[in-house]
C-alpha cells in the first residue's frame, strides 16, 4: 500500500493540506479546508471545496483555479472520509499523512536532523521549509477521537519553539489522543527545553528516545555523531527530572546485537524510570538499506540475548516490548513481549504465514523485508 | 519516500573515527576486595560491581586496559573508567549516588511502641528481658503512648512504619488499640501513610484481635523457629504448646487476613544449625511465602556466655548457605518462597534505590532511620540500645518522652556522635572495602562487644557475616545459572 | 622483593624493598591483619621490615603471612586509585548533593534557541 504517490496534473501554487469528504452536502463552513473525492457515488463538485480528488474517469473541470481538480492515482483509491493529504502544486506530489480508521499515524515534523544514523530509515535532508507548517495546518482537521499520534522525522526537537507549539496545538486539537515523538533527545540537555515540554502539560505525551549502546564509543559510531551518546543521556535525566515520560528504543543491528543485556543492565542501572524499553528489529529502507551488509543480524542469532536482557528488566520491574519480530524467530516465553509493531501500510506477511496459528497476533514483516528476513520463519502449527 | 530532496552528506565514518585512544583514559573512584581466591570484586562511587580477576584490575588501575577488550567496554559501561567523550558518566553516576541516598531525606521511618515487657514466653535468648505475664509496673500509659505519637508524627517521612515490639504487645491490648486508632486519625490529618505491624508470638490471638487488624490493616509479624521440637526448644512457654499456638495463629491470619498480612521470622540457636532444610520445609508447610533467616542479636539472655546461643560467624554463613540454597532448590520447582534478607541484600547490590533497611545503613540507621518508644517513656535510637539500658548500660538513652522535647533527644552528643564517627564512607577498613556500598555502620553492637562504636572490623563479627553474605550472593550472582534467576526474581 | 624469615620465637619477619612499597601500604595492610598477628614495623636504608607475630586466632601463620603480603600490594593499588580519583570523588559527592548541576552548569541555564541554529551534519571530530 502506497501512502504517496504523483497526479498527473501541475499548477502554480504552494504545498497544502486538505481533508477528504466523501459529502457533496457537506455544511458550508467545513468546506474550505477540505477535498471532496468525486467517484461514480459522488459527482457532483459542489462549490467551495479547496480542491475536488478526481477517482472517475470523467474529465472535470473546476470554475476556479485555486480550486483545482485533481487527478486521483488508483493507488490512493482508499482515501475515505477524514483522511488528510497532503498536496504539492509544482510537482503533483500526493502525501496521506493521516488515515481516520488507523492505528498508525505518523507525521513528519521535520526532515532535518542532527544525527546520520547508520540504519536510517527516514534518510535527513540539509533543509526543511515545510513539514512543519503543514503539519499546523493539518492538526486541525485530525479527527478529535484520535487514539495515537506519532510526531516524527528527521529530528522534531530542532525545531526549537515550533516544537513546542506543535505539541501545545496537538494538546488543544487533541487532547485525548496519545502522543508520541520520537526524538534522539539530544537537545533537551537543554533544560529549559525539557522543561518548556513538561510546562505544555500534554495529558499523555511519551518521548520515544533512541539508544543504541550503553558505551559511548558504540552508539556515537551508530548514529554517526561524536558526542551523541553524551548529549542523548543528558536530554532522556532532564526529561525525567522534568517529570516528563521518556521511552527508549533500540534498533537491534550486528553492531550491538551481542550486548543486549548489558545495555539491559546499564538501562536499569540508569534509567529505571523508563516506561518502556523496545527492542526493534531493522527496517532495511533508506541508510538501513544502504548499509545492510555490515548491519544485518538474524534474530535467531542473537535470541538468547534478547531473552536475557528482557528477563533483567522484567526482574527490574521495568516495562519493556519486542518490535518487528516475528513470533517464529522468538522462543514462546518471549511472545509476550512481542506488539504488532509494523504499520499496516507497510505489512506484509509471505505463504508460510498464510496457515500459520498465530498469524493474527505477529506483526508480520516489513513490506521493504521480503527479500531480507530471519531464515527462521515459518508456519506454527496450532 | 522521495522527497525530491537531495542530501548531500559526508559518506559513513569508520569505526576508527569513534573509537576511544587506547591508553587514554581516567579511573573513576572505585572499591575492591577478594571475592575468593582467584577473583576480586570491584564496586564503584554508586555501588555497581564487577567480578574479575587480579590481573585484570591492576591493568585498570596501571591504565593498560585497551578498548577493544570486553573488559574495558563493562568497566566503561559500569562507570569504573571514562574516557574522552563520556563526560556524561559522571552525571548518571552522582544520580546514582543521590538515588541510593535519598531514604536520609526521609528521616525517621521506624516507630517502634513496646506496650508492655510482660510476656508469657520464656524464649531462651530473649533480648528484652522480658518479664512475667502477671508482673505489674511494665504497662504504658495513654500519656506516654500519645507521645510517642505526637513525636511519631514529627518526622518527615512521607512513608512510616509503627511496629509493635515487647515483651508480647497484645498482653496490653488496650494501649495498643489506642496508639494504632490515634495514629490512623492523626495520619489522615497528616496525609501520611503509615504502615502497621504487630511482633507477637500469637498466642493471645482473638478473633476481636483479628477483626482490629481487618479494619485498621494491621499486619502481623511472628517467630517460627522451625519444626515442633526446635521452635518449642528455643521457645518454650509454661502453659501451652509454643508451636502450636504460632502455627495456629498463622493459619488463621492466613484465612482472615491473606497470607501477605503475616510474616515470619526465623531466629537461629545453636540447636538450628544443622537443621536448615527442616526449618524451611517448615514454612512451606505452614503456607507461607517468605522467611528471613537472623543470626541472634548478643544482648539479653542472648549474651550470657555458653548458652546455646553462643556459635561462631562460620556456623552462622554456613547455615545461611545451606537454607539459601534448599529454597532456591524449592524455588526451581515451583515453590513460592522468598528469603527476605538475601532479597534485601540483592536489591541493596542489583538496583541503583536505596532499601530502609535500618540494621545497614551508613550513616548508622539509629534515630535518623528508626527510634523505640520503651513502656515507661524512655527513647532509644534503635532497639539494641534499649537491649543495653535492660542491661544496665543506659549510655544510648536520648532521654524521656515525658520529660525530654524532640530537638534534645533527636540533636543529642550521643547520637550525633554515633552517627558521625562510624561512617563507612570514612572509618579505617570500611574506607576502602569492596562491598561498603552494601553494608552499614552498627555502632551499638559495636560498642556492646568491642567497647567501642567504631569497632576493630577484622574482629567483627556483624564485619565477617556480611562479608560473607555478600561474598556469597555475588558468588551466585556471578554464576549465571538458574539460582541467579531465582535471585533475580526476588527483587520485586 | 620481601623476604621472609623465621625468628626464634615463632615470628616471621618480612622485608619490603621501600623502592617497591609505600610505608603507607604496609601500615594499612598491618592493620587490617591486626587480628591475625601482632605487628611491628622498622624502617631500615633499604628496606621496611615487618615483624608479625602470631596470635592465638592464627591459624595457618605461613599462609596469612603470604596473603599480608599481597594485602601490601592491594593497599598500594588502593593509594593508586586514590590519587587519581580523590577529586572526582569529591566532585561527584557535591554534585549529588546540591539542587542543580554542577557538572553541566551551563546547560542548566541556557537558552537553546541559538544552539539551533547548528544544523544537522554532525561529523566526528578530527
Amino acid at each position: 500500500m502506497l501512502l504517496t504517490d504523483k497526479t498527473s496534473a501541475r499548477w502554480d501554487g504552494n504545498p497544502f493540506v486538505v481533508r477528504v469528504s466523501t459529502d457533496p452536502d457537506r455544511p458550508e463552513p467545513l468546506r474550505a479546508k477540505e477535498a471532496l473525492l468525486l467517484s461514480p457515488t459522488c459527482q457532483t463538485a459542489s462549490p467551495g471545496f479547496r480542491a475536488y480528488l478526481n477517482s472517475t474517469d470523467l474529465r472535470l473541470q473546476s470554475s476556479k483555479p485555486e480550486a483545482p481538480v485533481i487527478p486521483l492515482p488508483s493507488s490512493l483509491s482508499y482515501l475515505v472520509d477524514g483522511d488528510i493529504v497532503q498536496i504539492r502544486p509544482l510537482t503533483g506530489d500526493l502525501r496521506v499523512i493521516y488515515r481516520k480508521g488507523s492505528r498508525h499515524n505518523s507525521v513528519i515534523v521535520t526532515r532535518e536532523c542532527n544525527n546520520y544514523c547508520l540504519m536510517c530509515s527516514q534518510p535527513p535532508n540539509e533543509t526543511d521549509t515545510e513539514s512543519a507548517s503543514l503539519l499546523w495546518d493539518s492538526i486541525p482537521l485530525m479527527d478529535i477521537d484520535t487514539p495515537g499520534l506519532i510526531f516524527s522525522g528527521g529530528e522534531p526537537s530542532l525545531l526549537g519553539q515550533r516544537f513546542i507549539e506543535l505539541i501545545r496545538r496537538a494538546k488543544s486539537f487533541l487532547p485525548h489522543t496519545a502522543l508520541h515523538i520520537l526524538s534522539n533527545g539530544r537537545l533537551f540537555k537543554y533544560l529549559n527545553f525539557a522543561k518548556d515540554i513538561a510546562d505544555v502539560h500534554h495529558p499523555d505525551i511519551v518521548i520515544g528516545i533512541p539508544l543504541y549502546s550503553d558505551v559511548s564509543h558504540e552508539h556515537d559510531e551508530i548514529v554517526q555523531a561524536e558526542g551523541a551518546f553524551d548529549d542523548t543521556v543528558r536530554g532522556i535525566l532532564n526529561l525525567a527530572r522534568c517529570g516528563v515520560a521518556v521511552e527508549l528504543r533500540i534498533v537491534i543491528t550486528s553492531m550491538n546485537s551481542a550486548s543486549l543485556k548489558r545495555f539491559a543492565r546499564f538501562v536499569a542501572r540508569n534509567f529505571p524510570f523508563c516506561c518502556n524499553v523496545a527492542f526493534m528489529g531493522l527496517e532495511p529502507v533508506g541508510f538501513a538499506k544502504t548499509n545492510i551488509k555490515s548491519l544485518w543480524v538474524d534474530p535467531v542469532d542473537y535470541e538468547s540475548g534478547l531473552n536475557s536482557a528482557l528477563c533483567l528488566l522484567e526482574a527490574h520491574n521495568i516495562p519493556a516490548s519486542i518490535y518487528n519480530h516475528q513470533l517464529c524467530t522468538l522462543r514462546r516465553d518471549l511472545w509476550r513481549f512481542a506488539r504488532q509493531s509494523i504499520s499496516d501500510w507497510k505489512n506484509v506477511f509471505l505463504d508460510a504465514c498464510q496457515p500459520c496459528a498465530v498469524k493474527h497476533e505477529c506483526c508480520g514483516l516489513f513490506s521493504s523485508a521480503a527479500e531480507m528476513h530471519s531464515r527462521a520463519i515459518k508456519t506454527i502449527p496450532a | 519516500m522521495s522527497t525530491g530532496h537531495q542530501h548531500r552528506r559526508p559518506p559513513f565514518e569508520p569505526r576508527s573515527a569513534f573509537s576511544p585512544v587506547a591508553f587514554h583514559y581516567s579511573l573513576l573512584p572505585f572499591r575492591f576486595t577478594k571475592l575468593d581466591e582467584s577473583r576480586y570484586v570491584l564496586t564503584n562511587f554508586s555501588g555497581d560491581y564487577f567480578v574479575t580477576e587480579r590481573a585484570v584490575l591492576v591493568g585498570l588501575v596501571k591504565k593498560t586496559l585497551t578498548p577493544d577488550s570486553s573488559a574495558y567496554v563493562e568497566l566503561k559501561s559500569r562507570h569504573f573508567l571514562i574516557d574522552s567523550h563520556n563526560a556524561v558518566a559522571l552525571q548518571l553516576l552522582a544520580t546514582q549516588y543521590r538515588t541510593k541516598q535519598q531514604p536520609l531525606s526521609e528521616f525517621t521511618g521506624l516507630h517502634m511502641f513496646v506496650p508492655t515487657l510482660r510476656c508469657d514466653n520464656s524464649c531462651f535468648y530473649c533480648q528484652a528481658s522480658r518479664k512475667p505475664s502477671t508482673a505489674e509496673g511494665f504497662d504504658m500509659t495513654e500519656s506516654v503512648a500519645d507521645r510517642g505519637v505526637d513525636f511519631m508524627f514529627r518526622s518527615p517521612s512521607t512513608v512510616l512504619k509503627l511496629e509493635f515490639q515487647g515483651g508480647e504487645p497484645l498482653l496490653n491490648f488496650g494501649i495498643l488499640r489506642h496508639i494504632v486508632e490515634r495514629t490512623r486519625a492523626l495520619s489522615l490529618l497528616n496525609g501520611r501513610l503509615v504502615n502497621i505491624v504487630i511482633c507477637s508470638n500469637l498466642s493471645f490471638l482473638s478473633d476481636e484481635i483479628l477483626d482490629f487488624c481487618e479494619n485498621h490493616e494491621v499486619n502481623l509479624s511472628t517467630s517460627l523457629d522451625g519444626p515442633r521440637k526446635l521452635h518449642n526448644l528455643n521457645r518454650p512457654n509454661v502453659d501451652f504448646d509454643s508451636y502450636e499456638r504460632t502455627c495456629a495463629g498463622i493459619t488463621r491470619i492466613r484465612e482472615r487476613l491473606g497470607v501477605q498480612r503475616v510474616s515470619a521470622l526465623v531466629t537461629t540457636t545453636r540447636y538450628s544449625l544443622n537443621q536448615p532444610n527442616e526449618i524451611v520445609d517448615e514454612y512451606v508447610k505452614q503456607g507461607l511465602v517468605s522467611m528471613f533467616l537472623r543470626p541472634i542479636n548478643p544482648y539479653g539472655f542472648a549474651s550470657r556466655v555458653g548458652t546455646p546461643t553462643s556459635y561462631s560467624t562460620v556456623e552462622w554463613l554456613d547455615f545461611y548457605k545451606k537454607a539459601l540454597d534448599y529454597i532456591i532448590h524449592l524455588n526451581l520447582k515451583g515453590v513460592r518462597l522468598r528469603e527476605e534478607y538475601t532479597a534485601l541484600l540483592l536489591r541493596r547490590i542489583l538496583t541503583p534505590f536505596g532499601t530502609g533497611f535500618v540494621d545497614l545503613q551508613s550513616p548508622a540507621g539509629i534515630g535518623i532511620s528508626a527510634v523505640l518508644f520503651n513502656h515507661d517513656g524512655g527513647v532509644y535510637p534503635s532497639d539494641e540500645a534499649r537491649m543495653l539500658a535492660e542491661m544496665g548500660d543506659r549510655r544510648f538513652c536520648l532521654g524521656n518522652l515525658l520529660t525530654d522535647s524532640y530537638e534534645n533527644m533527636m540533636l543529642s552528643d550521643v547520637l550525633l556522635d554515633s552517627l558521625s564517627e562510624t561512617m563507612t564512607e570514612t572509618v579505617p577498613n570500611c574506607v576502602d572495602c569492596g562491598f561498603q556500598p552494601y553494608c552499614g555502620a552498627d555502632p551499638i553492637r559495636h560498642y556492646r562487644l568491642q567497647g567501642d562504636i567504631v569497632g576493630y572490623k577484622p574482629k567483627s563479627e556483624f564485619c565477617q557475616r556480611h562479608m560473607g553474605l555478600f561474598r556469597h550472593l555475588i558468588g551466585l550472582l556471578e554464576r549465571q545459572d538458574e539460582s541467579t534467576e531465582v535471585l533475580m526474581r526476588w527483587l520485586n | 622483593m620481601e623476604n621472609m624469615c623465621r625468628t626464634a620465637d615463632g615470628s616471621l619477619v618480612v622485608k619490603f624493598d621501600r623502592h617497591v612499597y609505600r610505608l603507607s601500604a604496609i601500615k594499612k595492610a598491618a592493620y587490617k591483619y591486626g587480628g591475625l598477628f601482632h605487628i611491628l614495623i622498622e624502617n631500615a636504608d633499604d628496606f621496611i621490615a615487618a615483624t608479625l607475630k602470631p596470635t592465638a586466632a592464627c591459624q595457618a601463620a605461613d599462609v596469612a603471612a603470604g596473603e599480608f603480603c599481597n594485602e601490601v600490594l592491594d593497599q598500594d593499588l588502593r593509594e593508586d586509585i586514590a590519587a587519581e580519583t580523590s577529586g572526582i570523588r569529591d566532585l561527584l559527592l557535591a554534585h549529588a548533593f546540591s539542587k542543580t548541576s554542577l557538572i553541566d552548569l551551563d546547560l542548566e541555564t541556557e537558552d537553546y534557541e541559538p544552539a539551533l541554529k547548528i544544523r544537522g551534519t554532525a561529523k566526528p571530530a578530527e
